[in-house]
């Protein structure tokens, strides 16, 4: 069923596995309820506490919390406002400003039979594009600036079938969804009063080793649950990401230019003061780390190439009406000629080397993570480790010291 | 035995549920074939429309030409006639090769080569031809994609069942790269 021959096989898979990541997030509240539930129910209502009530907390309490999951889900779901605008600050423009940008918006608009969505233009030298809105009938596809000077016509109608397939499938809600469980399993991580929080020592749990367990134990289940939604995330933004690229192919019939896109804007896509929440929705985002939610485009270009075969590597001659002024690579690099040409744009960056990213997604997320997989800060582990030692090796030293004493 | 039909029942559910998803998914490979060809129909018709345009403007200057003229004439007709989809394949092939000699005739007339309106004529030509060849290639890596879903388990079944047969691909013969704009060459 998950046989992928092609582009239809390639999209219905993600589609499953997008799927499979809510459950995901399910799972990752589980956990951490049961952590926060635990100091609670064993005060008051001992007998169904998890682990102690040997299964009755499932029959009760689990229940219970997948529909409050639910719930809480929804309601975010329904609050959820359009933030995007005030966080990132771009403007509308239109087909008197920028024909060619408009042009090529309603072009991609009408292949994919959705209503002409906005147009947004973020005045930065960076390569990005993302789309936004709740409906598709309120959608607006953003662009940044250096992307529209970057690219030529059929590379940027591929960004814009990419960003339109999100629009088209509803990715702008899932994803905020996404964010959303994201939200509630990172506040409720903070109810566990188990948490070892930044300020306390830890070092004197070693003399109660009850309770070390316990925080131990609880620290575990947190960090695991907050590595799950992690990877849920990253795993669902990545699955829809794949799905876009391979709708734009559909749409533009060119996948030569998706992959010269995705070539152009590799390490020179930060748009500086972006909410990591509009960050899923760019067309290239964080790779690694607690917020990650792009494949690399290492990747993307390899699926790309497996699933379009030659098709990707010779294509025709690329249509370009960008005006001379506006072509990246022909500005002058400064110092003579047209001055004011030369300085309407930041300069560009310097790509960096490209990001290699680790092969596990739990590493991957915890890039750059402080705490340990005990939840523990490395200051913390460190006392926790020194008290334990001592723990262990006074008695040892006393006892030696005690059985070599003479026995008088 | 309870347990034994439990698993009996998971396996035969299990088995149900990939017969329908490959269905559904053949359903949907088919239907992705079926858009996939109509797209390239579109770009072939929009060549169709181009050509009239293109013999009138080298009849303009070079009338006597009648032969190759005439040739892309019927080849344009015979396209628009065809119905069969093998027969389809057959006209353009022949468009195309028609087309090909109309433009190494033009090459003796520097004259319509300077034309303006030639020249609009034959950069929207040789746009035409890109979109072409790129709907026929997504066309044929969407046919590919159902041919292998139809020969594979369960597919294979599925197919007995129902008429779906395999599909053809949609080669023009060799990948032409003709009509572009010649490279211009000055000394």
């Amino acid at each position: 069923m998950l046989r992928v021959n092609g582009f239809v096989g390639h999209v219905r898979r993600n589609d499953m596995l997008s799927l499979a990541m809510f459950a995901g997030f399910a799972l990752a509240f589980q956990m951490i309820a049961a952590a926060v539930l635990f100091v609670p129910l064993l005060i008051f209502d001992t007998a169904h506490a998890p682990v102690l009530g040997n299964g009755a907390y499932f029959a009760r309490y689990a229940w219970l919390m997948l529909l409050l999951s639910f719930g809480l889900f929804l309601i975010g779901f329904g609050l959820h406002s359009d933030q995007v605008r005030e966080s990132v600050g771009f403007t509308i423009v239109d087909r008197r400003s920028h024909p060619r940008l408009v042009n090529i918006v309603e072009q991609m608009a009408i292949a994919a039979g959705l209503p002409a969505p906005k147009v947004g233009l973020i005045p930065s030298g960076a390569r990005n594009a993302f789309a936004c809105g709740h409906s598709r009938a309120s959608a607006t596809v953003v662009v940044t600036r250096g992307l529209v000077e970057a690219l030529d016509d059929d590379e940027l109608a591929a960004v814009i079938a990419h960003e339109i397939t999100h629009i088209a499938n509803g990715d702008i809600r899932l994803m905020a969804a996404a964010n959303i469980m994201m939200g509630i399993v990172v506040r409720f991580e903070k109810l566990n009063i188990l948490r070892v929080r930044d300020g306390k020592p830890s070092g004197c749990l070693v003399f109660m080793p009850a309770i070390m367990v316990l925080v131990m134990f609880a620290g575990a289940l947190s960090k695991a649950a907050l590595t799950l939604a992690r990877v849920s995330r990253l795993l669902l933004s990545t699955s829809r990401e794949y799905i876009a690229d391979a709708e734009a192919v559909r749409l533009t019939h060119n996948p030569g230019a998706l992959i010269s896109v995705l070539r152009k804007i590799d390490g020179r896509s930060e748009v500086e003061g972006v909410d990591v929440a509009v960050d899923a929705m760019m067309i290239d985002g964080l790779v690694e780390g607690p917020y990650a939610t792009h494949p690399s485009i290492a990747e993307r270009i390899a699926t790309l190439l497996a699933l379009s075969g030659d098709m990707a590597t010779s294509g025709g001659r690329r249509r370009d009406t960008r005006p001379l002024a506006d072509i990246v690579e022909h500005r002058p690099a400064g110092g003579f000629g047209r001055k004011g040409l030369a300085n309407r744009a930041e300069p560009i960056p310097p790509a960096p080397p490209p990001v290699i990213a680790p092969k596990l997604l739990t590493a991957r997320v915890n890039k750059g993570e402080e705490r340990n997989a005990w939840g523990l800060l490395p200051r913390q582990s460190r006392s926790l480790n020194n008290s334990a030692l001592l723990f262990i090796v006074l008695p040892l030293v006393l006892s030696i010291i005690f059985i070599d004493m003479p026995n008088n | 035995m309870t347990i034994f039909l439990i698993c009996l029942a998971g396996a035969v559910a299990f088995a149900l549920l990939a017969v329908s998803a490959t269905h559904n998914r053949l359903m949907q490979l088919d239907e992705r074939c079926e858009s996939a060809f109509a797209d390239v129909d579109v770009q072939l018709k929009h060549r169709h429309n181009l050509i009239p345009g293109l013999v009138e403007t080298v009849r303009g200057f070079a009338s006597h030409e009648r032969g190759v003229l005439t040739e892309v004439t019927q080849a344009r007709a015979g396209a628009l006639q065809a119905a069969a989809p093998n027969m389809r394949l057959e006209a353009e092939t022949q468009l195309g090769q028609s087309l090909t000699a109309l433009m190494s005739v033009v090459e003796k007339y520097p004259e319509i080569a300077a034309s303006g309106h030639f020249r609009e004529l034959r950069a929207e030509l040789s746009d035409s031809e890109n979109r072409i060849t790129a709907a026929r290639r997504f066309y044929n890596l969407a046919v590919a994609e159902y041919n292998a879903t139809l020969r594979q388990f369960p597919g294979n079944l599925i197919a007995q069942r129902k008429p779906l047969d395999r599909r053809r691909t949609f080669d023009l013969g060799v990948e032409r790269v003709l009509i572009d704009e010649p490279v211009p060459i000055s000394f």
